[in-house]
C-alpha cells in the first residue's frame, strides 16, 4: 500500500492587501510506499515545512489531493489519520505540552490510549534510547537545544506512528547525535516494517541514508530518486544552493584535479591507491 | 581591541529550587585582540549558558565576566551600561526566532541601530544593507518576521546584529537550519567582517566550520572548560575527542589514512577539501 499519495498539490499563504500572492507549492505530485524513508531537501524557503504541515492538515491546501494510508485527507478522516501520524517540528518548543520530560513523553501515549501500567516503561525505554533518561523530572523548557530535540524525538517515536514527519529534527545535534538518531529510526523501521519516515534536512549525510530523496525547488519536485541518483547531479544541486555529502564531494574534487580512479570504489580504497600511485 | 575575560565563573540554574542544575563550573579564560574563535562541546555541556553571560542575559552565580570595559557579576548593573554593552557585543541566540519581534522584517532589523540613536534614515539604510548581505530579498522586507521559514528567520536575526556593527559578534549555532549555500555565504560574511576588524565567537556543532574558519577552539565538557586549542591540533587528539564526545570532521580521517599510506602532509595547511587535495598534489609532486 502507498503511505502517501500527493496529487497536483498547490498552496499559497494568505497575503496582506498590497502583497502579491505567491504559490509556495505548485502542482506538486509524489508518492511514498509504506515502509519507505524519504528525505526532503531544498533551499531555505522552498516549502519543506509547509509541505509537512499540509500533510498533517495544520494547513489547508488550495488545490490537489492528499491520500494517506489509503484514506483521502479531509475533514472526515483527519482525526483518525492524525492518530496514525507523528510530527516533530522544526522548533521543538512548539512541541512540548507536559510540565516534565516524563509527562511530555507520556502525553502522546495517553492520547493513544496506552494502558497506564505500561506507560512508565515505554517512557523510560524511549528516554533511554535518545539519551535523556537522567532528565525525566526536568521541565522541557529548561533543556539545552540538543536535549529539547532529543525529547521531541522520543515523544513522537514512542507512539510508533505509522507515518513519522521529522522537520529538521536533528538540526541542533552534533554529528554523533545525528548518527545516533538515524540509527534509532532505522532500528524502529526494522522493528516496524510499515513505518514510513519523511524527514526534512539540510544535512546531505542524513539524506544519503534514506531510501529516496525528493528535492524541492520553486514549489515542485526538482529532482527525485535514490540518493545515488540525486547526488550524481552535482551541477543541478549546486545551482539551487545544495551540496554533496563529504565522500562524493571529495571524489568530485579529486576528479577535477585529474586524479584517476574507479568512482564506484570506496573512498578509503581510492585514497590508498592515490597515495601509492 | 576586543576582550572577553571569564574569571572563575560559575552558573547554576534554579539555585534555590529543590532541583538546581549546575551548568558552568569555574570557567576562566581570556579572548583578546582580534579573534575568530569557536566554542564546541557535547549537548548540554554549557555552551549556550556561557554565551548568555557575555551580554548579561544571565549573570554569574559566582565569579565575573569582563567584556571590554564592562564587568558583569552577580550584582545588578544599571540598565544604561547594559545597553552600551549590548551595542558593543551582538549576540545571536540558538533559537534566534525568539529575538524577532517587530511588525516587519525591515523594522526588526532597523530596531537595533535606531535604539542606539541612529536617525531613522541611517538605521533603515544599515538594515537594508545587512539584509542584503544575509541573502534576504527586498520582497521580504515588508513581511512579518513570523511568516518566514526557519532559515529565513535565522538570516534576519543575524542581519539584526550585523546592522549594529558591534565590536564582537557572538553567534550560537548560526548555520543550523541554513541551506548549504546559505551557510557558506554567512560564513564568508563573518570572515569579511573579521577581516574588517570585528571579532567573532561562534558556538557550533559543525566541526568542518571550526577547522576551516576558526583560529582557536574552546572545548567545553560537562560544564567545565577543558582547554583552548588550535583546530588543526585538537582534531588529531583522539583520546581527548573520545572523552569529550566530539567527532572530528570527516576530512581528518582521510588525512590520517593518507599519512598511514606514506604521504607527509602538512596538517596545518589542511582546512577543507580544496586544501587537502592541494596538499596531496604537493606530496605527489603533481
Ligand atoms: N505563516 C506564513 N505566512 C506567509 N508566508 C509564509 C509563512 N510561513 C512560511 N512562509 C513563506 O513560505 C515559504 C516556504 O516556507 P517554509 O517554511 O515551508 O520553507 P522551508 O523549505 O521549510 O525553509 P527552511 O529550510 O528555511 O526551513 C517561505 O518563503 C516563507 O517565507
Ligand atoms: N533554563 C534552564 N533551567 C535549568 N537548566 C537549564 C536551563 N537551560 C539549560 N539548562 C541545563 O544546563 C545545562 C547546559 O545547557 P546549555 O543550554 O548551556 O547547553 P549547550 O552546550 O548549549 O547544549 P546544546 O549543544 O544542546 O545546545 C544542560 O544540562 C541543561 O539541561
Ligand atoms: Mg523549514
Ligand atoms: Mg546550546
Amino acid at each position: 500500500m502507498k503511505a502517501i499519495e500527493v496529487e497536483h498539490l498547490s498552496f499559497s499563504y494568505e497575503t496582506g492587501e498590497n502583497e502579491e500572492k505567491k504559490n509556495i507549492l505548485h502542482d506538486l505530485s509524489f508518492s511514498v510506499e509504506q515502509g519507505e524513508s524519504i528525505a526532503f531537501i531544498g533551499p531555505n524557503g522552498s516549502g519543506k515545512s509547509t509541505l509537512m504541515k499540509l500533510l498533517v492538515a495544520l494547513l489547508e491546501k488550495d488545490e490537489g489531493k492528499i491520500t494517506l494510508l489509503g484514506q483521502e485527507l479531509n475533514e472526515d478522516s483527519v482525526d483518525d489519520l492524525r492518530k496514525k501520524m507523528g510530527i516533530i517540528f522544526q522548533n521543538p518548543d512548539n512541541q512540548f505540552i507536559g510540565a516534565t520530560v516524563r509527562d511530555d513523553i507520556a502525553f502522546g501515549l495517553e492520547n493513544r490510549l496506552i494502558p497506564h501500567e505500561d506507560m512508565e516503561d515505554i517512557v523510560r525505554e524511549y528516554a533511554l534510547k535518545v539519551g535523556m533518561i537522567d532528565f525525566l523530572d526536568k521541565e522541557p523548557s529548561s533543556l539545552s537545544g540538543g536535549q529539547k530535540q532529543r525529547v521531541a524525538i522520543a515523544g513522537v517515536l514512542s507512539m510508533k506512528p505509522e507515518i513519522v514527519y521529522m522537520d529538521e529534527a536533528t538540526a541542533m545535534l552534533d554529528p554523533k547525535g545525528r548518527k545516533e538518531i538515524m540509527e534509532l529510526t532505522s532500528l524502529m523501521k526494522k522493528e516496524n516494517p510499515n513505518m514510513t519516515i519523511l524527514m526534512v534536512t539540510h544535512h546531505m549525510e542524513e539524506a544519503l541514508l534514506c531510501d529516496r530523496i525528493i528535492v524541492l525547488h520553486e514549489g515542485k519536485a526538482y529532482l527525485e530518486g535514490t540518493p545515488l541518483y540525486v547526488f550524481s547531479h552535482e551541477q543541478e544541486l549546486k545551482e539551487i544552493g545544495l551540496d554533496l555529502p563529504f565522500n562524493l564531494k571529495l571524489k568530485s574534487a579529486l576528479k577535477k584535479e585529474d586524479f584517476s580512479f574507479d568512482e564506484d570504489e570506496d573512498i578509503k580504497e581510492i585514497m590508498k591507491n592515490i597515495c601509492h600511485a | 581591541m576586543s576582550r572577553i575575560n571569564f574569571d572563575h565563573v560559575y552558573y547554576t540554574y534554579d539555585v534555590s529550587s529543590p532541583l538546581p542544575s549546575v551548568a558552568l563550573e569555574d570557567i576562566s579564560f581570556t579572548l583578546e585582540g582580534h579573534f575568530f574563535s569557536a566554542i564546541i562541546g557535547h549537548t548540554g555541556s554549557g555552551k549556550s549558558t556561557l554565551v548568555q553571560q557575555i551580554n548579561a542575559l544571565l549573570r554569574p552565580t559566582k565569579g565575573r565576566v569582563i567584556v571590554g570595559e564592562f564587568e558583569i557579576n552577580e550584582g545588578k548593573k544599571k540598565i544604561k551600561e547594559i545597553k552600551s554593552l549590548r551595542k558593543n557585543v551582538g549576540v545571536v541566540f540558538q533559537f534566534s526566532e525568539y529575538q524577532l519581534f517587530e511588525e516587519t522584517v525591515l523594522k526588526d532589523v532597523s530596531f537595533g541601530p535606531k535604539n542606539f540613536s541612529d536617525s531613522d534614515e541611517d538605521a533603515t539604510l544599515k538594515a537594508k544593507n545587512a539584509l542584503k548581505k544575509v541573502g534576504i530579498k527586498e520582497e521580504y522586507f515588508t513581511k512579518s518576521p513570523f511568516e518566514l521559514s526557519g532559515g529565513e528567520k535565522r538570516r534576519v536575526a543575524i542581519a539584526g546584529m550585523i546592522a549594529m556593527n558591534p565590536e564582537i559578534l557572538v553567534l550560537d549555532e548560526p548555520t543550523a537550519g541554513l541551506d548549504p549555500k546559505g551557510a557558506q555565504e554567512i560564513l564568508d560574511l563573518f570572515k569579511e567582517l573579521y577581516d574588517q576588524g570585528t571579532s567573532i565567537l561562534i558556538i557550533t556543532h559543525d566541526m568542518n566550520l571550526v577547522l576551516k574558519y576558526c583560529n582557536q577552539v574552546l572545548l567545553m565538557h560537562q560544564g567545565k572548560l577543558k582547554g583552548i586549542y588550535a583546530p588543526s591540533e585538537l582534531f588529531y587528539q583522539e583520546e581527548l575527542l573520545l572523552e569529550t564526545g566530539i567527532d572530528a570532521p570527516e576530512i581528518i580521517e582521510i588525512v590520517k589514512l593518507c599519512e598511514e599510506n606514506g604521504l607527509s602532509l602538512n596538517r596545518k595547511e589542511i582546512k577543507d577539501i580544496t586544501s587537502l587535495v592541494r596538499e596531496i598534489k604537493r606530496c605527489k609532486g603533481k
